[in-house]
């Protein structure tokens, strides 16, 4: 049994934390540049 | 600014705005059926031979599935970039192979895991493993590669060209199994028909969740790739 729960419990830990890490960046990104557009509406 | 390679980036393509727009309902869809997913692996049957072990057969060839995606897309992105040379397919290609090898790790994780349970050791030189390490290198290098050669038109040409022979590699490392037919410890492919009763569903589960879980990676990648290029395409123009 603990080989199969290492095995799933590997997988989605591993899973989970790519997505959380690229979900964030993509966020930082998105806000970098929606702050950039922002900058330039305000300031021409 | 007109020699930066950055600035021949043409950005926000329909292919990208598109995978922008379909990242939440697939997350949302990921989330359903991972629920799904855990229920029918908790209630398949025991195997009669290899005991409770046996239910990595749900997400270990799943994962291979995943990888083997990856790398046909990184293919598919390198030939469109080469004949159409938008820089939006080399990006399709990093965020491709990057999925890709994600899966391709687990697999060679999750694989060991399932031989030392019923073959009583880690690893062995088998056919099929010592391929899939050799995938899992090239795709491994092209990455690094990536990451180390910096933007360009003769990078994204030279990857193009790498991702589209090492995708050679996958019907190799699928049939090695019946070249080496009395030599492999490997089990056979899988064929319809041929996992027991009560087993099918949680095949498909396992199989449906993972290539939804590689779409919703590959879509928040392939933006994240686009994302960055902007980001440095805007720093160049600051400093010019």
């Amino acid at each position: 049994v603990s080989y199969v729960i290492a095995a799933y419990a590997v997988t989605a830990l591993s899973l989970g934390f790519y997505g959380l890490n690229v979900w964030r960046e993509r966020s930082a990104l998105r806000r970098e540049e929606a702050s950039r557009g922002s900058d330039i509406a305000n300031h021409g | 600014l007109a020699s930066d390679p950055l600035a021949s980036y043409r950005l926000d393509s329909a292919l990208e705005r598109g995978a922008a727009r379909a990242a939440g309902p697939v997350g949302w869809l990921l989330l359903v059926l991972a629920a799904g997913y855990v229920w029918t692996v908790v209630q398949a049957p025991i195997d009669s031979v290899q005991g409770v072990i046996q239910k990595i057969l749900y997400v270990h060839p799943p994962l291979a599935y995943g990888a083997y995606l990856g790398f046909v897309m990184t293919a598919i992105g390198g030939i469109v970039y080469l004949a159409q040379e938008r820089e939006e397919w080399d990006r399709f290609a990093i965020a491709s192979a990057e999925v890709g090898i994600l899966f391709c790790t687990l697999m060679m994780v999750t694989g060991p895991i399932w031989g030392k349970g019923t073959w009583g050791r880690w690893w062995t030189w088998d056919p099929r493993l010592t391929v899939t390490l050799l995938l899992w290198f090239v795709y491994l290098a092209y990455l690094v590669l990536r990451s180390f050669a910096g933007p360009g038109a003769r990078t994204a040409r030279f990857a193009a060209v790498y991702g589209i022979v090492g995708v050679l590699l996958i019907p190799l490392n699928y049939y090695v199994i019946e070249i080496f037919d009395d030599r492999s410890l490997h089990p056979d492919n899988l064929e319809s028909g041929s996992l027991g009763e009560g087993m099918g569903l949680p095949f498909l589960m396992g199989n449906l969740t993972l290539f939804v879980a590689f779409v919703y990676f590959f879509l928040l990648r392939f933006e994240v790739e686009g994302l960055r290029m902007r980001a440095a395409l805007r720093l160049s123009e600051e400093r010019s």
